[in-house]
């Protein structure tokens, strides 16, 4: 168990100061796929639909949308 | 009474009595206590000044509470000379003893020579040890307690020079015990000075006098602390007050609490002050029933003074109950190196000045993945066993880590160590969970899309869905074509200007490779819907032969630009040339986008 | 290759069917979010609380249930309402409100997202509002177009006439209801269109869903069964409208009678006989003309009439019969009273008094409708010209709503939705000949939908199927991109002709803009309705000081805080119904009524406490135990939503029960005003709420300049200053005297009188134990002895 004193502040990763542009940004650009992957979904029909393409779009979709989230819980105060 | 037991009971089990011995020679040359009561607790600060003209050195010194002040005993605490370090302070036993008090062996920092002196300043806070008298008061009457106390410093040592001087509230005194030489003046009473008192002397005194500060106990508190590696610690404190002075005897009006001159001086309680950390922010005040508007918050340099005014007043008798929380940065607290974390806080935080909580719990709930827990606590603390506590983006929980006191005053506001460790890329599994949460959602929308409900196939319907996919196709590579088209053109363009023969060549050799490719693939397509849907596979049949008169018009294009730079036709003539080429050009591809989003 | 790049954005850009999912989901999302917005007036406000008096009673059960289970919240029986009597809840209460948020709370929990159920409770008005909208546009898209439907959607979501009554932490049924009604309207729709089993039955789920949510449903039960004797008589019969209303019928009634509250009332109630009566009469009508096909016309007509006028009139007759052997219930006093409006004020003055079954005024229709009320009948006129079997069904419920939105202010909830339905279409309609270009190329039928979808000029009915048809469709094919609203550079076919009315330019400009402003003004108008006159939680007040900063009067609260903390937790509570559900929410207290007002005598008798004199009624307040009385009183800050405005309707339903003891005429000055300044009656100044609120205010003075005693509410100085109270003593009253809480005393000793000066002199019996030596009072020495089969002897 170490002395504290030898310790430093935690901080954490990051800045607070960011998280409202932070969640703009992450959220507009994973709705923005989300968007792309649901038209897709509307719009094609079972010949012209290519699997690989939609897993892509979602993946991709997927993690902006999980990163904004986070960041918008974060920035209305819901430290998770 | 309950309390009390629970007191006593809890320092009897944590302090093994020890013995000790008094040394008959050892004396106290003077002491000096200053006993408060102004409030709800009795605060006694004794200076001693102890003499060691016994035989061997000496370690220890004996300190002695009465019985009946024991029982109500909240805190003790010594310091010595330096100021700044508290001595060890346990329970004794003397042997042979005939009195009933209570001794507490205090250990010095350095042992004191045959012949030497030291001064040991002991402080000791009674809660709930006054009285109120009479026990029932009604709303326009003052409060008054009594005080059951010694004129003498009870001490296992003789006392050579001592004098008490006791503080009161501002307010009238009803009666005290007369023991020479004894003083009233204002709102101080002194008792002493006397000299040459033997050990262990008791000379019961009572004071019956006004004392209308609030008399409010917190009967249970909760504090909640919670930890975030996203840089923020949240603290939520859940408290339940009662008034316990006098209690309220007939009826409460409303216009006699208004119309009440007394102000601050009355035993109701209107408001106090709660002091919060300096860094606090985002502070909620509420309680069961939703949030307490009353309620005014003031930023210092050192605090954040909260003064809180509960629903309605406390009289006697009276409970509230109130939930107060708020966020601080995790730098004030939190300390880290490498994967090994520690916060540091404060046990039981300032909820106003002087107060009494008779049960603490407190809860640190430590982000999920917290490993190796250790609780380092400022006194002795009861622990329960770990809980774990599920919140947003939680899977396995986090660990919730309890520790229980009772009968806490003022000075038990100090600071806990808790050790733990925490893998840093911990901190991912949040967003992570978050990004599995929306792609489960995409990959049930992609499986729902693939399910077919329908209980006969309709051919017509099927075989226009797939003409229809194929017309798409179909459509891309002509978009292709087209745009072959344009490059064709500005390769001949750029060669009418360079005269570049070889670059020409060469685009064209690709371009032509391209559009063979491309045109053979339409055919293929045409071939195919020929069996399905004649009249589209006739239109792309079109479509084919209108490509070809395109095609013509170009290589007749390229001819005019290469005769042009080669200087066998004239520039007029070649304009004509070009201006044709490009109306027939426009025509054709208009027919060709007809036919295309006729399809 | 670059090329290839380029058309495939070039495509994706061209694609007018996925733009127009698309742009449709984005303006439903836009709609959702616009309308859960422009409801947290209040939470922002103040905080996220339950408004009002219902809620806290839906949010009490709901909470009950969240603690205890499903199966315990169905057979609840709470002893802590209508003290003696106790209250069945689980089975007088539409659980569908709870279940819901029930369900959704127990789903987040799952997740682990620690939300209280208060805030689901608080929230769950707004989200549903979001989802009507979406069922809106779902309902107008049958019934016309989509871009009716997108009309509809947006005029739902923020029309006051709906967010009056689901507004943030109004947690009442109709929040849920009005989704449910639209979504059951939209099904049925539906099903009359397709005639599928699969549909009605889809129907009849939601009609269960509606009836487990709101007593409203009658509505439903009626209207449906409405429209297709509507259908029948105007000869628009066919099999699909045979297997829908069967279909739903029978599963909806069966499903409508799993609800304890409803229990058998669908086969034993007049209100649901009309359904049965439909019922009877399409199989009738359905077997005739199966028939038709075997006999000749003349023998048929014949036949047809006479089994139609047997099967109505034995249908008939056999209901009239049952109703008087009393099988079947006559019409409830609350369905009845829509129809003739005078009977509750005299029958069941508890009916009559409350606020919102008023008739509704002209003010009222203004207010919470705006635009659509001059707007919706042209939406009607449109439905009447270009009828088909399910416009029939939105003309008679536009029409029906009408009715009862003008017999009671309440109602006024059930006509929102239909005239955001018929505004959309005329609106919708508008628009697509006012903004219909010229130069645009014209569309072969196959062309799917668009927002502005191109019409032909005889686009009766008989187009309006085929392009009906088409809007199941997938969206496929790519449409012609519009090169620009002048001339075509394809050189495609020709520019539409001038066929149509020939509305020039300018006028269609100036037309499509005056409504986008109109439009405009709606938004701002429904705006600004919601925010100042539906955002008031009425638990919390609010008003501002001369130099503007807020004061929060948040006296309900600390006087409900104050009796959940300081009383006893079996304390039982008097006051008047009202507040009879925001004291067992809050406070935690027995109640003796509140707001399910459900028994008129146990009101009255509350009613009687309230008017007679002290001693009278500390002789009822005695018999039920009460602990403590309740009143609220304004008099000091002007809120003139207290218990002595009120006071008169406790009169009357105190003398509808003992008419003998209490007349309304004892409470009125001698010129018969209600008045309690120095001119009232005796009676007046001396019955309990009298003395309740006015303790002590003699002595007060509200303003500098007022004298003492002056009242602010009534406006005047009141009569009685000095008020005494014997058998009640003043609890708690709040910083504004708004709640003012009294302990009932214990009845006093009785006064020692000495032996001679008593009437009635009992024999003195002589002590068996001696005054004097050691065997004293209280010490067991001269025990008798018992030997057994003797009669104990004591011994002196």
């Amino acid at each position: 168990m170490l002395d504290i004193q030898s310790m430093e502040r935690y901080v954490g990763p990051v800045n607070p100061a960011v998280y409202p542009h932070l969640t703009v940004v992450l959220l507009g650009i994973g709705l923005f796929f989300m968007a792309w992957f649901f038209v897709y979904e509307v719009t094609s029909t079972k010949y012209t639909r290519t699997l690989v393409k939609e897993l892509m779009v979602a993946a991709v979709a997927a993690v902006f949308m999980g990163f904004g989230t986070v960041f918008l819980m974060l920035w209305v105060g819901i430290y998770i | 009474m309950k309390l009390a037991f629970i007191a006593l009971a809890l320092f009897a089990a944590l302090v093994w009595s020890q013995d000790v011995e008094v040394d008959s020679g050892v004396t106290v040359s003077s002491a000096e206590r200053a006993i408060d009561i102004s409030s709800q607790v009795v605060k006694y600060v004794t200076e001693l000044h102890v003499e060691n003209g016994g035989k061997a050195p000496l370690n220890y010194i004996v300190y002695a509470l009465s019985a009946n002040e024991d029982k109500h005993l909240a805190f003790i605490g010594a310091t010595g000379d330096n100021k700044n370090t508290a001595l060890k302070v346990s329970r004794a036993t003397l042997k042979g003893a005939k009195s009933d008090a209570v001794l507490y062996k205090i250990e010095l920092m350095s042992v004191v020579a045959v012949g030497g002196k030291v001064t040991v300043k002991v402080e000791v806070v009674l809660a709930q040890h006054l009285k109120p008298y009479p026990s029932h008061i009604t709303q326009a009457e003052q409060q008054f307690v009594l005080y059951d106390g010694n004129a003498h410093i009870l001490s296992p040592y003789i006392i050579k020079k001592e004098s008490t001087n006791i503080v009161l509230y501002h307010g009238h005194v009803e009666s005290f015990t007369k023991a020479e030489p004894s003083k009233l003046d204002g709102d101080k009473l002194s008792y002493g000075p006397y000299e040459n008192t033997p050990a262990f002397t008791t000379k019961d005194i009572r004071v019956h006098y006004e004392n209308n500060s609030p008399f409010v106990v917190i009967t249970r508190m909760e504090r909640l602390i919670e930890v975030s590696h996203w840089g923020n610690v949240a603290i939520e404190e859940n408290i339940d007050l009662l008034h316990k002075g006098a209690v309220l005897k007939g009826s409460f009006s409303r216009l006699d609490f208004q119309m009440d001159r007394r102000g601050n001086k009355q035993p109701a309680v209107k408001s106090y002050k709660t002091l919060l950390p300096a860094a606090s922010k985002d502070v909620y005040y509420r309680d069961e029933i939703g949030n307490i508007s009353t309620s005014n918050l003031r930023q210092t340099e050192e605090a954040v003074e909260l003064e809180i005014r509960p629903r309605f007043p406390l009289y006697g008798g009276w409970k509230t109950n109130y939930v107060i929380g708020y966020n601080t940065p995790s730098y004030e607290y939190l300390y880290s190196s490498g994967g090994h974390f520690a916060l540091r806080m404060r046990f039981l935080d300032h909820v106003f000045d002087n107060a009494v909580v008779e049960d603490l719990t407190v809860k640190i709930i430590l982000p999920e993945g917290a490993k190796n827990i250790k609780l380092d606590p400022p006194y002795k603390v009861k622990r329960s066993p770990d809980e774990l506590h599920y919140t947003y983006l939680d899977t396995t929980g986090r660990p919730v880590i309890i520790a229980h006191k009772t009968n806490l005053v003022e000075a038990h506001v100090q600071e806990f160590t808790l050790h733990y460790d925490f893998d840093r890329t911990g901190l991912w599994r949040e967003p992570f969970i978050a990004i599995i949460a929306f792609y489960i959602l995409f990959v049930a929308v992609i499986v729902w899309v693939r399910f077919d409900f329908t209980i006969a196939s309709d051919a017509s319907s099927e075989s226009r869905l797939k003409v229809q996919s194929l017309v798409e196709t179909v459509t891309d590579a002509h978009g292709q074509r087209l745009a072959e088209y344009e490059q064709y053109t500005d390769a001949v363009n750029k060669f009418k200007a360079s005269k570049d023969t070889a670059a020409l060549t060469a685009a064209k050799k690709k371009i032509e490779n391209d559009l063979k490719n491309v045109t053979n693939q339409i055919s293929d397509l045409q071939a195919e819907m020929k069996a399905s849907s004649p009249e589209v596979s006739d239109k792309i049949g079109e479509l084919q032969r209108l490509d070809k008169a395109v095609k013509e018009q170009l290589a007749n294009y390229q001819q005019q630009a290469e005769r042009l730079v080669g200087g066998k036709v004239q520039k007029a003539q070649f304009a004509d040339a070009e201006k044709a080429f490009t109306q027939k050009m426009d025509e054709l591809k208009s027919k060709m986008d007809t036919i295309v989003y006729g399809l | 290759m670059a090329g290839g790049e380029g058309s495939e954005v070039n495509k994706l850009l061209n694609n007018t069917a996925a733009w127009t999912s698309l742009l449709t989901f984005v303006i439903l999302a836009l709609a959702w979010f616009v309308g859960f917005a422009s409801r947290l007036f209040a939470i922002i406000r103040f905080e996220s609380i339950i408004h009002e008096f219902d809620p806290w009673f839906n949010y009490r059960a709901t909470h009950h249930m969240v603690e205890n289970g499903f199966y315990n919240f169905l057979n609840w029986f709470d002893e802590r309402a209508w003290y003696p009597l106790g209250r069945i809840v689980g089975g007088t209460v539409y659980p569908g409100l709870m279940v819901t948020s029930g369900a959704i709370h127990y789903v987040l929990s799952l997740l682990n997202i620690p939300i209280h159920i208060r805030d689901v409770c608080v929230f769950l008005a707004p989200m549903f509002s979001g989802l009507t909208a979406i069922s809106t546009y779902f309902l107008t898209r049958e019934l016309w177009s989509p871009g009716a439907g997108l009309f509809a959607a947006c005029f739902i979501a923020i029309t006051p006439g709906y967010t009056s009554r689901s507004v943030a932490g109004s947690y009442d049924n109709e929040g849920i209801a009005i989704f449910a009604l639209q979504f059951t309207y939209y099904l049925w729709v539906k099903s009359v269109k397709t005639g599928s089993i699969f549909w009605a039955t889809l129907t009849a789920l939601s009609y269960f869903y509606m009836v487990s949510a709101w007593g409203g449903y009658v509505f439903i039960i009626n209207l449906i069964p409405l429209h297709v004797l509507v259908l029948l008589i105007i000869g628009r019969f066919n099999y699909k409208i045979y297997v829908a209303y069967t279909t739903f019928y029978v599963l909806g009634q069966v499903m409508a009678m799993q609800i304890p509250f409803v229990g058998f009332q669908p086969v034993k109630t007049s209100e649901h006989m009309a359904a049965a009566g439909v019922f009877g009469l399409l199989h009738a009508y359905a077997f005739l003309k199966y028939l038709q096909s075997f006999l000749s016309r003349k023998e048929f007509r014949y036949l047809f009439f006479a089994t139609i006028i047997i099967a109505v009139g034995v249908g008939f007759v056999g209901i009239v019969v049952l109703t008087y052997a009393g099988y079947i219930a006559p019409w409830s006093g609350r369905f009845y009273s829509l129809w003739d409006t005078g009977y509750a004020k005299i029958h069941i003055p508890i009916i009559a008094s409350v606020s919102e079954h008023q008739p509704t005024t002209w003010v009222s229709f203004f207010f919470d409708l705006h635009i659509m009320a001059a707007v919706f009948p042209a939406g009607l006129w449109y439905c009447v010209k270009n009828v088909n079997d399910e416009r029939v069904f939105i003309i008679l419920y536009a029409v029906t709503a009408v009715y009862f939105a003008g017999v009671m202010v309440r109602l006024m909830l059930t006509l929102a939705p239909v005239v955001c339905v018929l505004s959309g279409i005329a609106f919708s309609y508008t628009y697509e000949r006012y903004l219909y270009d010229e130069g645009e190329a014209k569309e072969t039928p196959t062309a799917v939908e668009g927002k502005r979808s191109k019409k032909d000029e005889d686009s009766a009915t008989d187009d309006q199927d085929a392009r009906n048809r088409q809007l199941y469709d997938k969206p496929g094919k790519a449409k012609k991109p519009v090169k620009g609203s002048g001339g075509t550079t394809s050189g495609g076919a020709g520019g539409r002709a001038d066929d149509e009315e020939g509305i020039g330019m300018n006028v269609r400009s100036i037309v499509s803009v005056a409504l986008v402003l109109t439009l405009l003004m709606f938004v701002v108008h429904c705006t600004y309705v919601t925010s100042n006159a539906y955002s008031h939680p009425s638990i919390v007040l609010q008003s501002q000081t001369n130099d503007g900063s807020r004061v929060i009067m948040d006296d309900f609260r600390e006087a409900y805080y104050w009796l959940r903390r300081n009383t006893h937790d079996q304390a039982r509570v008097m006051s008047w119904w009202d507040y009879g559900y925001q004291i067992a929410g809050m406070g935690n207290r027995t109640t003796l009524v509140d707001n399910n007002t459900w028994n008129n005598s146990h009101i009255a008798l509350v009613g009687k406490a309230m008017s007679s004199n002290e001693s009278a009624a500390y002789e009822i307040m005695r018999d039920l135990d009460v602990d403590y009385v309740l009143a609220i009183f304004g008099g000091v800050i002007g809120y003139s939503g207290d218990d002595i405005n009120k006071f008169l309707w406790m009169v009357r339903i105190a003398e509808g029960e003992h008419p003998s003891e209490i007349r309304e005429g004892n409470y009125f000055t001698e010129s018969g005003e209600y008045s309690v300044g120095p001119g009232a009656s005796d009676i007046m100044l001396n019955c309990v709420m009298y003395k309740l609120c006015y303790y002590r205010f003699g002595e007060t003075k509200v303003g500098y300049q007022q004298p003492a005693g002056f009242d602010r509410t009534r406006g005047y100085v009141i009569g009685k200053k000095d008020v005494e109270l014997e058998h009640l003593e003043e609890a708690y009253t709040t910083e504004n005297w708004l709640v003012r809480i009294y302990k009932v005393k214990e009845p006093a000793n009785r006064p020692k009188i000495k032996y001679t000066e008593r009437k009635i002199r009992t024999k003195r019996a002589k002590s068996s134990y001696p005054k004097k030596g050691k065997a004293k009072k209280g010490v067991i020495k001269m025990k008798p002895v018992v030997v057994k089969g003797k009669k104990p002897v004591i011994k002196r």
